[in-house]
């Protein structure tokens, strides 16, 4: 099983929520960093399902079909540190036919090389009201945190600390503000903060530190990240 | 002779029409008058008009005239002065409109603060003089007083810090341009610094000192004593009742004291922000203004829409889009169990047993025929019953669509006029071994397309039938499952969905 550090740096080649992440052997390759790609894509023989487990297919499949996304450092809560995610490193190395294997089955795998996690996106019904309405309550509440941790004059980079993050007293904040209660319940977050921090936990975008700690995962970071420096640059 | 308003109806438009107000506010508290001019009201009136329809142009000038609003009782002086004409709007108008505006509540200075304090005091003074009796017209009036003056109080440092909660919003526009650029950030800080503070000072900082319990005043007792005072006044006097409601009104302004503390620490952490988290602040307060506006769009008459609607708000950062949710099992048509097949099967006896008798089936007089005259609708309902009553019927879901599945298409001429009939008829005669049930659900039924290629008349546009769900059901208690849709059923909600 290939490990973390196997992962070249990306940075320079993508951007943002890439719609094209790192398409191996065929059209779409541009810049230098793709062509390391391809080097070491056609060196594992990314042809198919040969080389790849069904067991490990199917537990990312599992994860997919859970709603989560699959980030490159999970939360272990027994060791209480950042792991590497087998299933990121094996979707990473294999991404070609991933990526292929979901587009047959009607979704798109996305790649985000700066948030550095992949989701899995509904490719049909890109009209229909409920297409986005998952995106939309994953920012919500991110957004609502954010907000929060800013305005108590918290840098937002320790959010993303395990040793740092939401204590229980910011939860309890965020749920005595009435206006942040009406955007939730408006959400369909009925019960409140509680339901809407779950929801964050199992789609992996929150990790729970602690007994009432939590901290934001790399995906969730990003999604706040973007939001500063899109201001930043005017939009 | 011009048209007027009552004072509803001009109250009506002047709050449809509420940026009219807005702005004349803002013009008195810029100008710290407190009247209008004429000239100007006329102006605001022109400008907002401009871009509208002619009859709500008239509609609205007419309300807004000088002649309506006096009249109404909603401009309660007319003062001229030097040829100007100066309106003096009604308290209790610009109260409401301010509460409809946050940037229109009055900033609380130190002055007005004070005196309602010294207010406060004279009327502790005052009450000793009096003889502590309803009956007593001195007590009374000193009573209303105090009343009045203790939940004006109240109101207005409700709406104040209302408004100092909003701050954020205001602390982010004040360093949006800063924050944006590096080369600017110390130029504007100092400027920012003054203006931070001067709010600071003059807002936030005397009502902290007013709401603090243990602040000593050098002219007296600050306000918690005074209240504490005069309720001890009260007590001693056996009026319990007003000592009690005296006492909730100092809990309930000493509760305010911890929102402006919050407010306050806020300010205090804003001031001594980095570039980096000021940049973070103002993003965050950016975002979240959109959410608000979202939130808005709730708010409004319309009661079905309680859910924030996200779809542009998504696509604008473009993060997660179209992120696929939790697997959910859907609800299929087709099952495996016996039921499932106990109502195809009957569904299908059913059709049988129609197409058997299709040689017998009516054909009903056309609806567009010119001769058609009291005895032909007769005729035709006649024809229709005795159909109706030779049909045999099973427990259903919902009768009035399976009943359309039975007619349409297989009686000459039926239309949806005649689903009416049918289904009253159903509704007034006994159905043996059956019962009707009405339910409180909604149904829409829509009829065929006209031919393609052929614009349609009006007797061929499509029809639609709003209907309540009725079902049928076994009279012994035995209902249909109400989870397995028949076969016909769900055909006919796919029709239906088009």
């Amino acid at each position: 099983m290939p490990n973390k550090t196997s992962n070249p740096d990306t940075e320079d080649t993508f951007t943002g929520d890439s719609q094209a992440p790192p398409e191996t052997g065929e059209a779409g390759a541009e810049g230098t960093g793709m062509s390391q790609e391809r080097a070491r894509d056609s060196h594992q023989g990314d042809a198919g399902f040969e080389g790849i487990r069904p067991a490990d297919s199917a537990a990312i499949y599992r994860e997919f079909m859970a709603g989560r996304v699959i980030l490159r450092d999970i939360w272990h809560p027994h060791r209480s540190e950042l792991v590497a995610n087998s299933l990121y490193n094996l979707l990473y190395n294999h991404l070609s036919h991933f990526r292929r294997l979901y587009e047959h089955i009607g979704y798109d795998l996305v790649f985000n090389d700066r948030g550095t996690f992949f989701y899995l996106r509904e490719s049909s019904d890109e009209e229909s009201e409920e297409h986005d309405e998952n995106a939309f309550r994953v920012q919500l509440v991110l957004l609502i945190i954010g907000r929060y941790f800013a305005r108590s004059g918290r840098d937002l980079e320790y959010l993303g600390r395990a040793d740092a993050g939401l204590k229980e007293d910011d939860l309890s904040a965020i749920a005595a503000d009435p206006e942040y209660q009406d955007i939730l319940r408006a959400a369909r977050f009925d019960k409140g903060v509680p339901e809407a921090v779950d929801y964050l936990l199992r789609r992996h975008f929150l990790f729970k530190s602690g007994a009432s700690q939590y901290f934001l995962s790399s995906a969730g970071l990003f999604f706040l990240n973007e939001l500063v420096a899109g201001y930043e640059k005017g939009a | 002779m011009s048209k007027g308003f009552t004072t509803l109806e001009t109250t009506r438009v002047l709050f449809e029409h509420p940026a009219v107000m807005f702005q004349l506010i803002e013009r008195m508290d810029r100008d710290e008058t407190r009247y209008v001019l004429e000239n100007d009201l006329v102006h605001c009136v022109l400008d907002y008009v401009r871009d509208r329809k002619s009859s709500d142009r008239e509609r609205i000038r007419r309300a807004f005239s000088t002649d309506n609003l006096f009249r109404s009782g909603l401009v309660i002086d007319i003062d001229k002065v030097r040829g100007e004409r100066r309106l003096v709007f009604q308290d209790a108008l610009l109260g409401m409109m301010r509460a409809c505006n946050t940037s229109l509540h009055q900033e609380l200075t130190d002055a007005r603060l004070r005196s309602f304090l010294v207010t406060l005091r004279d009327l502790r003074d005052q009450l000793p003089r009096t003889r502590f009796n309803d009956a007593d017209p001195d007590y009374t009036e000193l009573q209303d007083t105090l009343n009045e003056k203790v939940s004006q109080l109240i109101g207005l440092l409700r709406q104040n810090i209302f408004r100092m909660q909003t701050i954020s919003t205001e602390l982010a526009e004040m360093s949006d341009d800063a924050s944006r650029g590096d080369r600017a950030f110390n130029a504007f800080r100092q400027n920012l610094f003054e203006r931070i503070t001067t709010l600071y000072e003059r807002h936030i900082k005397p009502t902290l000192v007013f709401l603090n319990r243990d602040a000593q005043l050098e002219d007296g007792a600050n306000l918690f004593a005074t209240l504490e005072s005069i309720g001890a006044v009260l007590e001693y006097h056996h009026c319990q009742e007003a000592a009690d409601q005296l006492f909730r009104s100092a809990l309930s302004l000493n509760a305010m004291h911890r929102p402006i503390q919050k407010v306050a620490v806020e300010v205090d952490h804003f001031l001594r922000k980095t570039r980096r988290g000021m940049v973070q602040y103002n993003a965050m307060e950016q975002a979240f203004q959109s959410l608000r506006d979202l939130l808005d769009e709730t708010r409004t008459q319309d009661l079905r829409k309680t859910r924030l609607d996200g779809s542009a708000f998504v696509r604008k950062s473009g993060f997660l889009l179209g992120l696929k949710g939790h697997w959910r099992p859907k609800q299929y048509a087709f099952g495996q169990s016996a039921s499932y097949y106990q109502l195809l099967h009957s569904e299908l006896d059913l059709r049988l047993s129609d197409l058997r008798r299709e040689s017998e089936a009516p054909v009903l007089p056309s609806l567009e025929s010119g001769t058609r005259g009291q005895s032909m609708d007769v005729q035709r309902i006649d024809t229709l019953f005795r159909w109706l009553d030779s049909l045999e019927l099973r427990p259903t879901q919902d009768l009035v669509q399976t009943l359309n599945g039975r007619l349409e298409g297989f009686i000459e001429g039926y239309r949806f006029p005649d689903l009416l009939a049918a289904i009253n008829r159903l509704s007034h005669k006994p159905l043996p071994g059956l019962q009707l049930v009405m339910t409180n659900r909604f149904r829409t039924l829509a009829g065929e397309e006209p031919p393609e290629g052929q614009a349609p008349s009006e007797g061929q546009a499509r029809e639609q039938y709003i209907y309540r769900k009725r079902r049928v059901e076994r009279v012994n208690g035995q209902t249909t499952s109400p989870q397995t849709p028949t076969p016909h059923n769900t055909d006919k909600e796919g029709q239906g969905a088009e």
